[in-house]
């Protein structure tokens, strides 16, 4: 199951993302991998385990980033079945429609989370801010490909089964066999 | 045409996968908009805010590095021994005035926790709110520290925010500049009282303040100690503009904050029994 490697690496990413990158100079402190993750996991994963990890991810966020429960869950969830419902007409898989798709994924997501956010509170309004959100979408285009290109290889090397293999190293290895 | 069967394993696969999304589901909806933490929240505070904690040191041990670095830059070209001399009298320097800077920041929140009544208690910010929404920080100090919800938190320059949520260790502090942050206060020179709301980013607005008002750009705006959350006469910024409308009894002011947001470092948090977000 890929998952496993995902939950340490999301757990990371947070932790990254809430006290080393706000030290980074200018706009390197706005670079959000962990949105990347969520994603390449809704593109990448089936509907079921990419929900689950997509949950776990918008929990995790919830408790240091925001002030309303729930609220990361519920957005993530929304864009993994919204990425999965696309993913059937069109080839979201392929690397040209890496960035596009993150990019409109964000601003889906701000979207959404502004509209909740509206709703739960009306009396305090948060700004929407086309020039903060330009900045943010500059950079997830810029560390789009080359997350993804690491996702794939966490997910490709780092899975149980992989690491399994690897440690287990069979000697006499059959060539014909095709199923890894 | 053939229709696709499910084996019995495969169905109870998704059988299992659906179950575990309702709960996970049912605990979100539950959970949605709500202001307080559950048991697994706080234990994931907790764990999470270690390697926070592990992470701000590392940082900062880095940073510290990559200063030395920087300063030992512009002595290259010297000869070797003049350097060598040369680097250790900068880095003495940098530590002496690194220790003085602290010793002054310390200083100053010692003084400034000495003035104030209520017990005090310093805390170190470990982490900070990643998104574009909200503005909230997390810092070393929780439950077991005495801290609880909806405590003030401040700094030498004036009011930073209250305390949003806590764990055993860990607290997180929603900042005075988000949206959804309130604090009751008064202009300085006419005590007329207003509150001051967050806009999300670093500057505040004043509501309720009538027309009539003796209102001036640089006019200091302080805690009024109302409502019993922050004591009376903290800092919270100065009048940047004001505008009065043609229409309704109010003025629109707009502050600036006392406290700069990029650079807080160290927090005081004033522990009150009471708090009105309770």
């Amino acid at each position: 199951m890929p998952c496993a490697p995902f939950i340490l690496v999301a757990t990371l990413l947070l932790i990254l993302q809430t006290s080393f990158f706000p030290g980074l100079p200018g706009w390197f402190a706005k670079i959000d991998p962990l949105f990347v993750l969520v994603v390449f996991v809704s593109v990448r994963l089936d509907p079921y385990r990419g929900a689950l990890l997509v949950i776990y991810i918008g929990m995790l966020t919830d408790i240091f980033s925001g002030i309303y429960s729930g609220l990361h869950p519920v957005t993530y969830l929304a864009l993994h079945f919204m990425i999965k419902l696309l993913s059937r007409p069109l080839v979201l898989n392929e690397p040209p429609h890496q960035i596009p798709l993150v990019l409109a994924s964000y601003i889906f997501v701000m979207g959404l989370t502004h509209m909740i956010t509206t709703l739960l509170s009306p009396e305090a309004i948060s700004l929407w801010s086309w020039k903060e959100i330009i900045v943010r979408l500059l950079l997830l285009a810029l560390i789009t490909m080359p997350l993804f290109s690491l996702y794939d290889y966490i997910m490709n090397r780092l899975s149980p089964k992989k690491a399994l293999q690897i440690l287990i190293k069979p000697g006499n290895k059959n060539r014909f066999r095709d199923d890894f | 045409m053939k229709k696709r069967r499910h084996r019995p394993s495969a169905l109870k696969t998704y059988f299992l996968y659906g179950l575990v999304i309702t709960v996970l589901l049912m605990i979100i909806i539950t959970t949605v908009g709500r202001s307080h933490f559950n048991v697994p929240q706080k234990f994931g505070m907790d764990v999470v805010g270690k390697g926070q904690y592990v992470v701000t040191r590392m940082v900062d041990g880095i940073s510290h590095v990559w200063d030395s670095y920087i300063a030992l830059t512009h002595v290259r070209h010297e000869n070797q021994v003049l350097r060598d001399e040369l680097d250790r009298a900068i880095n003495t320097n940098q530590e002496y005035r690194e220790a003085m800077a602290e010793n002054m920041r310390l200083h100053k929140l010692l003084q400034v926790k000495e003035s104030i009544k209520p017990p005090t208690l310093t805390a170190k910010i470990i982490g900070r709110d990643p998104s574009l929404w909200f503005r909230t920080l997390t810092i070393d100090r929780g439950t077991s520290d005495g801290l609880e919800k909806g405590m003030p938190v401040i700094t030498v320059e004036g009011v930073v925010g209250q305390i949003l949520e806590t764990s055993r260790t860990i607290s997180k502090v929603l900042l005075a500049h988000d949206p959804n942050s309130a604090v009751n206060a008064l202009i300085q020179k006419n005590r007329v009282q207003g509150i001051v709301k967050g806009e999300g980013r670093p500057a505040y607005n004043m509501h309720y303040i009538l027309k009539n008002a003796d209102v001036e750009e640089g006019d200091l705006i302080v805690t009024s100690g109302m409502g019993g959350s922050f004591p009376k006469g903290i800092p919270v910024g100065t009048v940047a503009t004001v505008t009065k409308s043609k229409r309704g009894m109010f003025q629109k002011i707009t502050v600036t904050p006392a406290v700069n947001f990029s650079q807080l470092e160290y927090l005081i948090v004033i522990l009150q029994q009471d708090s009105l977000t309770d």
